[in-house]
């Protein structure tokens, strides 16, 4: 079976974390595009209905993260259609290439987390911000944090805080920085 | 008429801060990205000079935006945030303005590592301060 991208993607996760034993497959793309599932024996006639009966209160953690982020991401497209509304003299229009950076961070930032069997990294409001350039914000109960990606730049800027500790600095968004996501999730 | 002094914006008073609804999510609450400077700074409207309804409205369709109040003295807790303000008067291509303020110091000139994070970290504190809105999304127009 051909593998998929999110495949690699989290098997490369895996490797690099150190966790050759997840307990997390994932799912070929037809089945359910970029789905996690926890590893267990699925007959033929489940294999399908469970996609289809799966209840929030069956599913786990991570399904229920996972999705929560996929349609996080979806809404997000709404930046695409921002045009210059005569408010900001130097204006940059929100690119694709831009938002792509944000999700794609965010996609491996959560695949490495549950790769670690981390959950309870939270999904972000994804958003836009000045010049042209992409929010991730997560706000829990006693932590907030904001990465920043600008548009026409590879790179992304941060700050986060909670009880005795705060985070700052910039990194490379095709760097997965999984320490951002434990450091939400503990 | 006279010329407009500037003045010493008192704590305790408040500005008015115009958001465009186009900058929000589908549920139309207040988010980080919507601080952000124009032309050096935030731009905004003293309550002295100006109703929340006439800031709204000062570029025109008003139904396009929302406003916030921003409490100055809150605004000023933020060490590297200054309040300043700035009456336009006879300047050309802009309508004159005696509640106009800014409210510096978002963007660094510096780029040095202590940087990284700054304008997120200052982003991250007025969020923090103001998220109720004064004039709502698509709240009726007066």
């Amino acid at each position: 079976m051909p593998v998929s991208p999110m495949q690699r993607l989290l098997e490369s996760a895996v490797q690099e974390r150190g966790f050759p034993r997840s307990s997390y497959t994932v799912r070929s793309d037809k089945e359910q595009p970029f789905g996690f599932k926890r590893s267990e024996p699925r007959g033929p006639s489940n294999r399908f209905a469970s996609l289809a009966v799966a209840s929030h209160r069956n599913s786990s953690p991570s399904e229920r993260e996972w999705r929560a982020m996929d349609d996080e991401i979806k809404a997000a497209d709404f930046v695409l259609e921002i045009k210059n509304d005569l408010e900001s003299d130097d204006f940059v229009p929100y690119a694709r290439e831009t938002l792509s950076r944000a999700t794609e961070f965010l996609r491996r930032m959560m695949i490495h987390a549950h790769a670690a069997n981390v959950t309870g990294v939270g999904v972000p409001q994804i958003g836009p911000a000045d010049q042209g350039s992409i929010d991730l914000y997560w706000e829990k109960s006693d932590r907030t944090l904001l990465i920043n990606f600008p548009a026409m730049e590879s790179v992304a800027n941060y700050y986060g805080r909670k009880p005795k500790s705060e985070v700052s600095g910039r990194f490379d968004p095709s760097e997965a920085r999984g320490e951002l996501a434990f450091w939400l999730a503990d | 008429m006279a010329d407009w002094i500037v003045e010493d914006i008192p704590d305790q008073d408040s500005l008015f801060y115009r958001v465009p609804v186009d900058w929000l999510r589908r549920d139309l609450k207040v988010a980080p990205g919507v601080f952000r400077e124009n032309k050096g700074s935030m731009s905004t409207d003293w309550e002295k000079y100006s109703s929340a309804a006439q800031t709204r409205s000062r570029q025109g369709r008003p139904e396009r935006f929302a406003v916030l109040r921003l409490a100055v003295g809150k605004i000023r807790e933020i060490e590297e945030l200054t309040v300043s303000h700035e009456p336009v008067q006879g300047v050309e291509g802009q309508p004159d303005n005696q509640a106009h303020t800014g409210v510096y110091g978002l963007e660094s000139q510096s780029v040095g590592p202590a940087d990284l994070g700054r304008k997120e970290r200052l982003r991250t504190a007025l969020f923090e301060r103001f998220k109720a809105w004064e004039i709502a999304p698509h709240a009726r127009i007066d």
